[in-house]
């Protein structure tokens, strides 16, 4: 990302291919729109390339990202009170089916999940989404979100006990 | 502990995430209370739902248009850092602006003089015509100096201040055609291909249209041509949607647009 801000633009190619699927997925989690999303990870670099000059290499270029990430769905979300799914069967990554049951279990898993994520507020959805789906740390998570380190784990762990909860109640 | 509160630590028990009084404590509460072992069960099976969540692909959209962005990028960087064609353009500017107060000042020079010695009224009206013409040419000419400003938004504007002059010569409709073709922003091009449509009877203005439907990939800017050139009846158009058609790298939305096209130029 120096490299980009100094002006090397190409520079930012390997990490539109490290994080653009991650942001996708972020996105869509929180959307559950396939075109909003890609639009949304548009919007994210965008901005990177915009506001390149005021990054700062003192913090990790994952937690900038994310940080404009959240803002770019904050806008969205501000903008649009109405949220239009239109998720269907989405294109998966290949990956190796142990069984046709287990396969099917996972499935309705992963659909009851999703259903269950919908009854959250939308930053319990966003600190699942950090802490779960995109692996962040605490201390990355607070650094992004201003919050404090305590304050993100306790609100991660009652978002997940929430989340816990609307998930036994569709199960 | 009451079973709300085991059941709030069964995500951290199974992630190991209590200290050891607390675990023990829920293992000797669930082997007691069969509700709490279900419940135990379903947290497990959540975990492993959240856990291996899958991610899903994004279709080719999502590259491509980074990659566009990033040309799109890269060549406004390529022009802010050429300075030195920048001066010499506003030294060009200035001069052409020299130019035209030296000449109003003459007229008016010679207006004042021819209105001292002859003092009829018609030749007065004469002259004010003569430099409000002249006026109105320099206004003109500044506005097409600017269109070669390095910000998009500049030349935004005075592409509409082009437009909403009433009458355009060759030399404005010229300009505004090379920017519809070539100009690097894609916002500029499609406010000229809209301005152009004042002046859509003129050849010129229609070829410009046909040969920038040949040549330009942005979607956004295909639709508005096909638009502008149904609007127009240019019946000429109707091989390039035909080609536009069979290309494999059109977007669908632009496909139907020139399959419509089509329908109307039959």
């Amino acid at each position: 990302m120096i490299l980009v801000r100094s002006g090397e633009l190409n520079a930012l190619s390997p990490l539109f291919e490290k994080y653009h699927l991650r942001l996708y997925n972020f996105f869509l989690r929180l959307t559950k729109n396939q075109s909003i999303s890609e639009d949304l990870v548009q919007s994210v670099f965008r901005r990177i390339l915009s506001y390149r000059n005021t990054y700062n290499e003192q913090h990790k270029f994952r937690s900038w990202m994310y940080q404009i990430a959240r803002n770019v769905h904050a806008n969205y979300y501000r903008d649009n009170k109405i949220l239009i799914s239109d998720f269907s069967e989405p294109e998966k990554i290949e990956y190796e089916a142990d069984s046709a049951i287990e396969e099917m279990e996972k499935e309705s898993r992963k659909k009851i999940l999703y259903e269950a994520m919908d009854g959250l507020q939308t930053d319990q959805k966003e600190i699942i989404e950090l802490s779960r789906f995109q692996g962040l740390k605490y201390r990355e998570i607070a650094e992004i979100t201003g919050l404090s380190e305590t304050a993100v784990k306790v609100k991660a762990h009652r978002a997940l006990n929430k989340l816990r909860e609307l998930y036994f109640k569709l199960a | 502990m009451n079973c709300k509160n085991i059941q709030d630590l069964l995500v951290e028990y199974l992630e190991k995430d209590l200290n050891q009084e607390e675990s023990h404590e829920v293992e000797k509460h669930l082997t007691n209370c069969e509700s709490c072992r279900n419940e135990y069960q379903l947290a497990k099976q959540f975990l492993l739902a959240v856990n291996d969540i899958e991610d899903e692909q994004p279709s080719a959209n999502l590259r491509m248009n980074f990659n566009q962005m990033l040309e799109e990028e890269k060549e406004n960087l390529r022009k802010e850092s050429l300075p030195i064609t920048d001066t010499k353009q506003s030294n060009y500017r200035f001069g052409e602006f020299l130019k035209y107060a030296a000449a109003i000042l003459i007229i008016f020079g010679i207006g004042f003089l021819f209105g001292k010695n002859l003092y009829t009224p018609n030749d007065r009206s004469m002259e004010i015509a003569q430099l409000q013409n002249d006026l109105q040419n320099m206004k003109q000419n500044l506005t097409m100096a600017t269109l070669k400003q390095p910000t998009s938004s500049q030349r935004l504007k005075a592409v509409n201040i082009l437009e909403n002059q009433a009458g355009a010569d060759d030399k404005v409709l010229s300009v505004l055609v090379q920017t519809l073709q070539s100009d690097a922003n894609v916002n500029v091009r499609m406010a000229a291909a809209n301005a152009l449509t004042k002046f859509s009877h003129h050849p010129l203005v229609r070829n410009a249209y046909l040969e920038a439907l040949k040549n330009q990939k942005e979607p956004s800017i295909q639709i508005t041509l096909i638009n502008i050139l149904i609007d127009i009846q240019e019946n000429r158009a109707k091989i390039l949607l035909e080609e536009i058609m069979k290309e494999d790298n059109s977007l669908p939305v632009v496909k139907e647009m020139a399959k419509q096209g089509i329908k109307v130029f039959v």
